[in-house]
């Protein structure tokens, strides 16, 4: 997909042209910046301490500003990441020496680049619980005294590297909510004196809910139909596996629920391509056209899934894997094994009673035993389910 | 061949949020095509400036912050080389700078020098 997210570039014609120059001249792979930031943010958050993330921040978009300027005119880098990575460290050191903080972290900024420029571009690795500095940074966007909502903002905003307006357009809110909500997080993490090295195993662990949930939420912001196809929600799927991936690959933090929640999202993502029209309208289930599900992404979703059934763990992502799954295999809707689904359903609602979960195993039900059990249950419905199902049928 | 200056001028007014990585990086490629698509054109790609500044008054006088009675603050230059202000413009509104909604003042050089 050319990442020409340029606000004015839907508007300007003049524009089109510019992309052909910008895909012939892409050096640097999609969304290398958004990476590196994540990645950039998580080391020097190591090494500053969790209340210098608004430091990490500022230097690190500071860093991609002079690689604006100068990358262009001298040449990309040989090496981007460790090019980026001594510019915003270095930016560091020198708002720390103006705060006369310096001469800690320099030593060990020093110690550490080494170690960092030794391994060539290749994420470093060191002795700690969590291996790589971005899963920690998830993890401690996702400490218990932040509000599940300012975790989510935080966690696209510092490891996932979205933008401000980016992540209000994906979450269907204004900046202003989202500055607040990444505002409080920050508070919260000042206020409780978050450092990254207190993560030992058994805090990861107990967190590890947290983490997973707040990546499903992510995904399903991105996936929800209520609103067109537009790339910043796709690219919300994308990042949200991608998190999900690194979560799984983890050996502390890899429990076959993580293997699980990365099985649905690639079943889900597996079938976005036939879930909109030309149009951009949502098309229904029974209408779409199966043969442009991505087979690459089931194959991939069902070795997920062996991972996922080692162990006698059964989360919900086990569960909704399993309808997906089904959906997935039904060569139709009418071969749909929906007594299975039927099936996982109820297995579904004894753990999560949720109005949507109740709606769609109504569904469900509805296609095995006709419309009679789901009438009902929208007519028995309160109002404030009701409401919060609304967008759903509007 | 003359040479023209072009100097950016960023608005003081839309300033909005920060440009997420996301929007530099599709910058970072607006650039590089640009200085491939006038290569033998562009004769100094110029810098960015910093947002910050002193201005010296007559007398001496030393205030802090650059001159900022427009709406505009000059962000960066470059210098290109072209036959007439009509080719300094063409080139210049193809600069990635113009496309995302900047204003280019284009300025001949006298050639004194």
């Amino acid at each position: 997909m050319p990442d020409c997210h340029h606000r004015r570039c839907h508007r300007n014609p003049r524009v089109c042209w510019l992309r052909l120059i910008v895909d012939s001249t892409s050096q640097l792979v999609e969304h290398f910046f958004r990476h590196e930031y994540g990645r950039l943010v998580a080391l020097l958050v190591r090494d500053l301490g969790a209340r210098n993330l608004e430091l990490a921040e500022d230097v690190v978009q500071s860093a991609l500003s002079r690689a604006l300027v100068s990358w262009p005119r001298s040449g990309t880098p040989t090496d981007p990441s460790a090019w980026l990575f001594r510019t915003a460290k270095n930016l560091a050191i020198d708002s720390l020496r103006r705060q006369k903080l310096a001469d800690h972290f320099r030593e060990v900024a020093n110690q550490q680049t080494d170690a960092y420029e030794e391994a060539s571009g290749t994420s470093p690795r060191f002795d700690s619980e969590i291996g790589d500095e971005t899963l920690r940074l998830l993890f401690l966007c996702c400490h218990p005294a932040i509000a599940v909502e300012s975790q989510v903002a935080l966690a696209l905003k510092t490891v996932s590297g979205f933008g401000v307006q980016e992540i209000a357009h994906g979450l269907q809110t204004t900046s202003a909510t989202i500055e607040k909500r990444l505002t409080r997080a920050k508070e919260k993490l000042r206020e409780h004196q978050l450092e990254l090295g207190e993560l030992t195993s058994a805090a990861i662990l107990d967190r590890l809910d947290a983490v997973l949930s707040t990546i499903y939420l992510i995904f399903n912001e991105g996936h929800s139909a209520t609103c067109g196809n537009s790339p910043i929600r796709l690219d919300l799927c994308w990042e949200a596996i991608r998190l999900a991936k690194m979560v799984a690959a983890h050996p502390l933090c890899g429990s076959p629920s993580a293997q699980a929640l990365v099985a649905l999202l690639l079943l889900h993502a597996a079938r976005l391509n036939g879930r909109l029209d030309t149009a951009g309208s949502v098309v229904l289930l029974a209408e779409q056209d199966r043969t442009v599900w991505d087979g690459r992404l089931i194959r991939e979703a069902m070795s997920y899934a062996q991972h996922a059934a080692q162990g006698n763990e059964l989360s919900r992502y086990h569960i909704e894997a399993g309808i997906a799954w089904e959906h997935c295999r039904a060569a139709s809707i009418a071969e749909t094994d929906w007594a299975r689904i039927v099936d996982l359903y109820a297995l579904l609602l004894k753990r999560f009673a949720t109005p949507m979960i109740q709606l769609n195993a109504a569904i469900a039900r509805s296609y095995l035993e006709g419309p009679g059990e789901a009438k009902q249950f929208l007519l028995t419905m309160n109002d404030v389910d009701r409401k919060r199902l609304r967008p759903w049928w509007d | 061949m003359p040479k023209y200056l072009l100097i950016y001028r960023d608005s003081t007014e839309s300033q909005q949020s920060q440009p997420s990585p996301e929007e530099m990086q599709g910058f970072l490629k607006m650039w590089d095509g640009w200085f491939k698509q006038f290569e033998g054109k562009i004769v100094d790609m110029g810098d960015g400036l910093l947002p910050t500044g002193r201005v010296l008054q007559p007398g001496g006088v030393v205030a802090d912050g650059p001159y900022v009675e427009a709406k505009e603050m000059i962000g960066g230059f470059s210098v290109v080389a072209a036959n007439s202000y009509e080719e300094a413009v063409e080139i210049a509104k193809l600069c990635p700078i113009a496309i995302i909604g900047g204003a280019i003042e284009i300025r001949e050089f006298a050639g004194y020098v």
